[in-house]
């Protein structure tokens, strides 16, 4: 399975990985985020989208998108955001992609849900 | 007492279980020492004085019976840590001992934690260990108002999921765990969880009860 999802993944996961750290450090040099160490942080961030895919391949009664905005809304208080500042833009309409008639999903969404098709902690982790 | 025809089932169940807790214990030692990549299944039964041809009738794999000791080293020390909580009212409090003591334990037994991030997910789903009890503590966490998440089966697959990113740091590059690394990890999570900054960071630095008492598991 790893022959033929690891490459895709690999590289999918450097990326999203790397935009995630840019946007952590954006927020934290803007002040909106609160914390004391950058790359635990990315870790925990990673590691919470490997098993929210493991949730959701588990359940797939479980309302993907809606899951994805809770722990996105938890994950933002985690940064150190106020409780009611998380909410308020975790239920925010996601900005619509040009070439999509559909909401653009998160970036935390994508990366659940790539992980809900590969779930090897060890093989998603070892690209932080 | 001249055994009955009833009473011989149960004899041979419980030799049966007797085995199998004997190869358990045998692997549990391997994972305290860690040795247990390089033990061969010859060792295993070596050590726990049971023959080889045995090892099979309880466990098809190596993986499988050193998954099976990582389940009970986990219901362990979920007993353990249930009775070091025991006189703690604030589920908060409770919730960030156990992880500090857990993050702690797994981090200085690199084979247990290497099982762990391997099979960590068969784990979240699990009837006994670590996970129903850190579910009953979000759970009792929101019932008391301390806690402010929405689902609590999503709070946990988040705890679990930080628990084993954490771990998998501590086997790629163990110099960076330490304990405050620990405690961070539980400072992140009681934010998560939706308490204050302030007080997740006083929660997750204060003093923790007996941790020698948890490396003994």
């Amino acid at each position: 399975v790893f022959l033929h999802t690891g490459p895709v993944l690999v590289s999918s996961t450097t990326g999203m990985v790397l935009q995630a750290r840019g946007d952590i450090r954006a927020a934290v040099d803007a002040g909106r985020f609160t914390v004391h160490d950058l790359d635990l942080d990315l870790v925990t961030v990673v590691g919470t989208a490997l098993c929210l895919g493991q949730l959701l391949h588990d359940h797939p009664d479980r309302d993907d998108a809606e899951a994805t905005d809770q722990i996105a809304e938890d994950l933002l208080r985690m940064l150190g955001l106020p409780a009611d500042e998380a909410r308020d833009i975790c239920r925010r309409p996601l900005p619509r992609a040009r070439w999509s008639a559909r909401p653009r999903r998160s970036q935390y969404h994508d990366m659940a849900c790539l992980f809900s098709t590969d779930r090897s902690v060890s093989v998603v982790m070892q690209y932080l | 007492v001249a055994a009955t025809r009833s009473d011989v089932p149960s004899r041979t169940e419980r030799r049966k279980a007797r085995t199998r807790q004997k190869l358990i214990d045998a692997a549990r030692a391997f994972l305290a020492s860690d040795t247990h990549s390089t033990a061969s299944i010859q060792d295993i039964t070596d050590a726990a004085d049971v023959g080889f041809g045995s090892f099979y009738n309880h466990f098809s794999s190596k993986a499988e019976l050193f998954e099976a000791a990582v389940a009970e080293v986990l219901e362990e020390l979920g007993q353990l840590l249930d009775e070091l909580s025991s006189d703690v009212d604030d589920p908060a409090v409770a919730f960030a001992q156990s992880v500090r003591l857990t993050v702690r334990l797994a981090v200085a037994r690199p084979d247990t934690a290497q099982v762990l991030v391997r099979h960590g997910m068969a784990y979240i789903e699990a009837e006994e260990g670590l996970a129903p009890r850190a579910l009953r503590d979000i759970q009792t966490g929101i019932a008391s108002g301390r806690f402010q998440v929405g689902d609590p089966r999503l709070a946990l697959a988040t705890t679990a999921g930080a628990l084993l990113a954490v771990l998998h740091v501590s086997l790629v590059a163990p110099d960076t765990v330490t304990d405050a690394m620990c405690d961070e990890a539980a400072e992140q999570l009681l934010r998560m969880l939706g308490v204050p900054l302030d007080e997740a960071h006083a929660l997750a630095t204060g003093p923790l009860p007996d941790r020698p008492a948890v490396e003994q598991v």
